[in-house]
């Protein structure tokens, strides 16, 4: 069995708001970060700089700080580095209307 | 030992959680018969910055202000326990998420450079950790680390989680805690998750069974050190409402047929409940593409019979202003529903304010007759929504309906209004053979478009509408509209026009108007003093508050603005100046123990006193 964590894996988007939680893109379900799956696709640093590619930004989540290069990529080897996050349905719900 | 009251405060990001964390609370109290009110405090960025909730809860009254310290802080956040930990009494308690313990606060973007700079000089280090020892050892704070995460993997366990619901499940963390802390019964928490998530049968038993796992832990672990005793409340029917909705139930009762809006805050939520209740009564809400279609469409549908209103803040009020005008010289009895916020310019969206009475008074070019009227609290904003329409349409004029953003946003347990005490009163309706829509007066007989014909314009006009430059007649129109003012202020009864709480002999008289009254009252209370709240300042009630005020020395404008409009509107109307002030303009709520604080001073023979606090 894979000791292997959902918050490692390419496939999990985590909340926007708490980062423990998560979605998995391929059972297509809620997550947790600390949750073991045999399953774990390890993020490689390919698939960020694909990603920092494909869409201009990634965002390392361990500095709370947006990276547009792979030069200042290569500054957060330490950090989670995510490109895609998790909104629930029902955030509307929870935020006032503010303008 | 049992509690008679608890101050709490529940924080997060918004958009995650914090809303229905205190909705479900707030709910579960007063459905046990206690008082509450609990003020919403939110920023305008929508979603991620910090938002909390403040509540009060009380066994004997019904609270009508918030005071600090707070007894519990739950935090969904590490931002929530660095912005409110100098706030918890010693001795209090604390919950937080474990996994936020190594968070830094130098690593939370959305933190001021001003609270960080604040918090360094306190010197207790940067980490959450380091400051929950601090609390633990400094002030007696009993700090309450739960492991959100082992939480969902345990509900994960019983059911499969939902992934559109996620910030559910951590409310029901929050909810769980501090239900179990201040002893609240299974019983009263399924009622208000229940309530929550009617008709989301899965979802309820889901966030039922995670509150109460919690609750149960912490009530095993812990007991219920903060239990709140019996109610001692009469078992009234009391509805749970913010100042929006008790608008919106007030212009449903009042017989609103339209309305229209362009969102704004915090305006927009009254419309959206309309929009919600009024279906099934035929109500129109129309959402227009700015405030200037919003006003002159709520004009429009006035003129053919129907109750109408808009609702907007203070730079929606900003472009309404020419089609107010227009209303005034045409004498249309529309409803402008005005919630100040802090301004100007965009200014601060979701925080509080009063400084558009004189917007509200003068904010048209041109003399027109309006009647301004303004909400104090809960129970008044829904009779003054009612009272709007009756006062437009029998004086035949604009009526501006004044709250503010506290009053808005606030939830409290509201008396539930006794419908055989409200009127609808339209005025003088109808046609006639020969009919001249504006003859005879001040008030003249109203027949609605398609009854009669009628012309109106912007410019000048006689008796029929026709325009007309004529001095005479100029004289004659513009004296017949300006004349309702002096009828309005005959004929509407004192008690909507202002009312004196207090003894006849004070020590002093606060003076206010809108969410300032609830703190007045509360302070009154515990000093030997009075409150003068006026409700209306056109027509202003001048004679009896030249009365009131002329007895008493050491008279104190209480306002939410840097420079009291009510002060000049007292000396333009009475000749008498109040020399003394107190005033807000952060953005935040007056709180009791500050206002306390500041009448002290001023009895002490300090002039103004500016308050600040509230994060």
């Amino acid at each position: 069995m894979s000791s292997k964590t959902c918050k490692e894996c390419v496939y999990f988007i985590s909340h926007d708001s708490y980062n423990y939680m998560g979605f998995c893109k391929k059972k297509e379900k809620m997550s947790l970060s600390e949750h073991e799956c045999p399953e774990v696709k390890e993020i490689k640093f390919k698939d960020v700089e694909e990603a920092l590619e494909e869409r201009g930004w990634v965002y390392c989540e361990t500095c709370k700080k947006p990276i547009y290069d792979v030069e200042e990529l290569k500054k957060h080897t330490e950090g989670k580095i995510v490109w895609e996050f998790y909104p629930d349905d029902v955030a509307a719900e929870d935020s006032p209307a503010g303008d | 030992m049992s509690r008679e009251e608890l101050l709490f405060i529940i924080g997060g990001e918004q958009g995650a959680g914090l809303e229905t964390t205190a909705q479900i609370l707030t709910y579960a109290l007063t459905s046990k018969g206690y008082g509450s009110i609990a003020d919403r405090q939110y920023h305008s960025n929508i979603k991620g910055k910090h938002s909390y909730v403040h509540s009060k809860i009380s066994t004997k009254t019904y609270p009508r202000s918030l005071t600090y310290p707070i007894q519990l802080l739950g935090c969904m956040d590490a931002e929530t326990l660095f912005t409110h930990y100098e706030n918890v009494e010693e001795g209090g308690y604390v919950v937080y998420d474990v996994s936020i313990e190594d968070t830094n606060i130098d690593d939370i973007p959305s933190i001021s450079h001003e609270l960080k700079s604040t918090y360094k000089k306190n010197d207790i280090g940067s980490e959450i950790i380091e400051l929950v020892h601090y609390l633990e050892k400094e002030k007696d704070i009993v700090t309450i680390p739960l492991d959100f995460q082992a939480f969902l993997e345990e509900l994960q366990e019983n059911f499969e989680l939902s992934s559109s619901q996620a910030s559910r499940y951590v409310s029901s963390i929050l909810i769980g805690a501090v239900s179990g802390l201040i002893g609240l019964d299974e019983k009263s928490l399924d009622v208000a998750v229940e309530r929550k998530f009617k008709e989301k049968e899965k979802i309820a038993d889901q966030n039922k069974f995670f509150v109460e796992l919690i609750s149960n832990k912490i009530k095993d672990d812990l007991g219920s050190p903060l239990e709140l005793k019996k109610s001692e409340l009469n078992e009234e029917k009391r509805l749970l409402v913010s100042g929006n909705d008790a608008v919106g139930m007030g212009k449903i009762t009042g017989g609103i047929s339209f309305q229209s809006y362009y969102p704004i805050t915090p305006a927009a939520d009254e419309s959206f409940f309309l929009e919600e209740h009024g279906e099934e009564k035929n109500i129109v809400v129309i959402q227009t593409e700015d405030e200037i279609a919003a006003i002159n469409s709520a004009i429009g549908s006035s003129l053919t019979g129907a109750r109408s209103a808009t609702a907007t803040s203070g730079p929606g009020y900003s472009l309404m202003v020419e089609g107010i005008g227009w209303a005034g010289i045409n004498e249309v009895p529309v409803v402008v529903t005005y919630y100040q916020r802090g301004g100007p310019s965009t200014g601060m969206p979701t925080r509080g304010g009063q400084s558009d009475l004189f917007s509200a008074l003068y904010g048209s070019h041109g003399e027109i007759s309006k009647i301004v009227i303004c909400s104090g609290d809960h129970e008044e904003s829904f009779q003054d929504a009612v009272e709007a329409f009756n006062f437009a349409e029998e004086y035949q004029v604009p009526v501006i309906h004044m709250l503010d953003k506290f009053l808005a946003n606030s939830v409290v347990n509201m008396k539930s209004p006794d419908l055989s005490e409200v009127e609808i009163r339209r005025g003088d309706i109808g046609g006639s053979k020969d009919y001249k829509r504006f003859a005879d007066g001040p008030v003249s007989k109203r027949a609605f478009l398609g009854q009669e014909v009628m012309w109106y314009t912007g410019s000048e006009h006689d008796e029929d509408g026709n325009v007309s430059e004529n001095p005479g007649t100029r004289v004659k129109m513009q004296d017949k509209r300006m004349k309702k003012l002096e009828l309005a202020y005959e004929e509407i009864p004192d008690e909507k026009q202002f009312k004196y709480f207090g003894p006849d002999n004070p020590d002093f008289i606060l003076v206010g108007w809108g969410s300032v009254k609830g703190v007045c009252l509360d302070a009154i209370e515990e000093m030997d003093g009075a409150y003068l709240h006026i409700r209306m300042f056109s027509p202003f009630p001048a004679d009896s508050v030249k009365d009131i005020l002329s007895k008493c020395e050491t008279c104190i404008a209480v306002e939410h603005t840097h420079s009291p409009l009510i002060k000049r509107s007292v000396s333009m109307n009475t000749g008498i100046t109040i020399e003394n002030e107190i005033v807000k303009y952060t953005g935040r709520p007056m709180f009791l123990m500050k206002v306390k604080k500041a009448i002290k001073d001023i009895l002490d023979g300090d002039k103004r006193k500016v308050i600040e606090h509230g994060p």
